[in-house]
């Protein structure tokens, strides 16, 4: 056995000499504080590409490059690529843009490396409309754009606009104009406001969500900035110039574009519910901490409940469960470490399906909170009442998907399930080349 | 004892192989592997850990190693479509590298406790506390692992 030691020793040193090229130099350039000054260094995540003889990996390479190598080829550090960020919500109404402060969520992830390059011009009706990039989480997509107008009489009356967009689709979603809302994603453009740059009147910027459903990693993307829209109140507005720029693009397959955030799933029943006065059960569906934002999603099933079809008209059935989600989500709050956050949003969903598609039909509805730390958070708890359900912390048995990670804090995460039964007894000590004997704990 | 930028070429060239070895074991893709490789040493800098001693920051190292492993695997499962070769490219008749390559064919359950024990000489022990595992299993896990090991080399 210590000869297969030996020999697995030298071989994998062989190997990871032959095949790991990154060296200590290349870390420390890839590091933040390098990549103000080093523009080798503008990307955290350099993304080192030691190639294996593998068409697989040859497509993680031409798809990264798009946004990833793009820094490291002298475009410069992230700040100079995406100089202002403003707008991070949708907005329908110039007006909104008064309330938005500049998108800093977005100008941090930008620095931290999280961005797709794209910048792409296109102009039309005297509009140079510049896709900048993507950047924003994986449950948050955003859009970058830099639009250019040379027309004083237009720059002098607009401080900003709002600007219609067709927020990323899939090329057949985009060609067969999937206008209604189908059970995944949807062509329904989004309005948002661009705030012009006050150095620079003929500059605007905006900054909106994407479609979080087709912006995933090593996904086709198309994006048509529609229309600008001028005194938009939200419903009116006064004039509206048709632009309909396309640009195309893929996301990098290797998720470098957008952060990753932890995502709790559970199932229907799985965690405790949350019953309102009128005894529907509410019970967690999804939790998404994102950078943005905290999104929580609720399931419930209306049937034989007080609100199961009290009347025959629709739009009563619906009025009365979107008072009840209301009423509920305006109590529920999300605790982190003791520390008590209001939702920022509700918004329910009432489905009429009973005798259609059976007995059952199940809604979501979702309440939002602002971003937390999750990383730093011990216990994460969503309360209503007397009611908790813990989702990070000692009671809870749910581990997220996806997990961002601190390394001071160790996930933990067994290689197996630790509870599983031992495969076999152990009848007598094995194999005398593998020692029994035990030394001092590793430290984590 | 801490780990500065001034510092952090020592540290890297001692512990490089120790943290490659143990991604790519989970990976099995020398460029993935490269790529989670610079994350933990990244992590490294940005930590303000004290450690202990060189076990302490070793077995640190290894840890977020695993960790930063596993995270890139649940992303791959959960938001990507594109293919991942399940092996790595080997030179079916480069004999020096016979070893690595039965080696890397085992299930994930044996060949990260045989890779632990065969190239950091880790104790039963320390393989359990790295793991997250009794010891009881990991002994299973690698007497059952030299076994298939034996098998794949005959």
């Amino acid at each position: 056995m210590d000869n297969i030691k030996n020999q697995y020793k030298k071989q994998m040193d062989s190997y990871c000499q032959e095949n790991l090229k990154l060296t200590a130099e290349d870390i420390l350039k890839a590091t933040p504080k390098a990549a103000v000054t080093d523009l080798s260094g503008a990307k955290k995540k350099m993304n080192i590409k030691t190639k294996i003889a593998s068409i697989a990996a040859a497509c993680v390479l031409t798809t990264g490059l798009t946004g990833v190598v793009a820094g490291a080829a002298g475009i410069g550090p992230m700040k100079e690529i995406v100089p202002n960020i403003f707008t991070p919500k949708t907005q329908t109404a110039q007006s909104d843009s008064k309330q938005a402060a500049d998108d800093k969520v977005s100008e941090k992830l930008v620095d931290e490396g999280y961005l797709l390059n794209i910048n792409e011009t296109k102009s039309a009706m005297g509009y140079d409309v510049t896709l900048q990039g993507i950047t924003g989480d994986i449950t948050n997509p955003q859009l970058l754009f830099k639009i250019k107008v040379d027309d004083d009489t237009f720059t002098k009356a607009n401080k900003s606009f709002v600007a219609t967009v067709y927020t990323g689709l899939s090329e057949d979603a985009y060609a067969n104009r999937y206008d209604v809302n189908e059970s995944v994603g949807s062509y329904m453009y989004t309005t948002a406001t661009a705030v012009q740059d006050s150095n620079d009147t003929s500059i605007y910027y905006l900054s909106m969500p994407g479609n979080v459903y087709w912006m995933t990693s090593g996904n086709d993307v198309v994006v048509e900035f529609r229309s600008i829209r001028e005194n938009c109140t939200g419903d009116t507005w006064d004039n509206e110039t048709m632009l309909n720029l396309v640009y195309r693009f893929t996301m990098p397959s290797d998720g470098s574009a957008l952060k990753t955030v932890a995502i709790y799933n559970y199932e229907f029943g799985e965690t405790k519910a949350f019953v309102s006065d009128s005894g529907i059960k509410f019970y967690l569906q999804e939790a998404d901490f994102g950078a943005y934002d905290t999104t929580i999603v609720f399931q419930y099933d209306l049937q034989d409940t007080k609100l199961d079809y009290i009347t025959s008209d629709f739009w009563g059935n619906y009025d009365a469960v979107q008072n009840e989600i209301n009423k509920v989500g305006g109590e529920i709050t999300l605790v982190v470490d003791g520390t008590e956050y209001k939702m920022t949003s509700v918004g329910g969903c009432y489905c009429d399906e009973k005798g259609e598609f059976g007995p059952k039909f199940r809604t979501n509805w979702t309440t939002s909170f602002a971003s937390i730390n999750f990383d730093a958070a011990k216990e994460i708890v969503l309360k209503y009442r007397n009611t908790m359900i813990v989702i990070k912390g000692e009671d809870s048995s749910k581990e997220p998907e996806i997990v961002i990670e601190d390394p001071a804090i160790p996930v933990e995460d067994p290689i197996e399930n630790p509870t599983e039964p031992i495969e076999e007894p152990v009848v007598e000590p094995i194999d005398p080349e593998v020692p029994v004997e035990t030394e001092a704990p590793v430290e984590d | 004892m801490k780990v500065t930028r001034e510092s952090f070429t020592t540290t890297y060239d001692k512990y490089k192989n120790t943290v490659y070895s143990v991604i790519f074991n989970y990976v099995r893709n020398s460029e993935d592997a490269s790529d989670v490789t610079q994350d933990v040493f990244l992590k490294l800098l940005d930590c303000d850990t004290e450690f202990t001693d060189d076990e302490h920051l070793k077995a640190w190292l290894i840890r977020v190693a695993i960790n930063s492993s596993k995270n890139l695997l649940k992303f791959r499962n959960r938001f990507s479509d594109e293919e991942v070769p399940e092996m790595p490219y080997f030179d079916e008749h480069n004999e020096d590298s016979e070893i690595l390559q039965a080696l890397i064919k085992l299930p994930e359950k044996y060949r990260i406790p045989l890779h632990l024990f065969y190239y950091e000489d880790y104790s039963i022990k320390q393989i359990g506390d790295v793991l997250g595992a009794p010891e009881a299993t990991i002994k299973i896990r690698l007497k059952r692992g030299r076994e298939k090991l034996k098998k794949l080399l005959n």
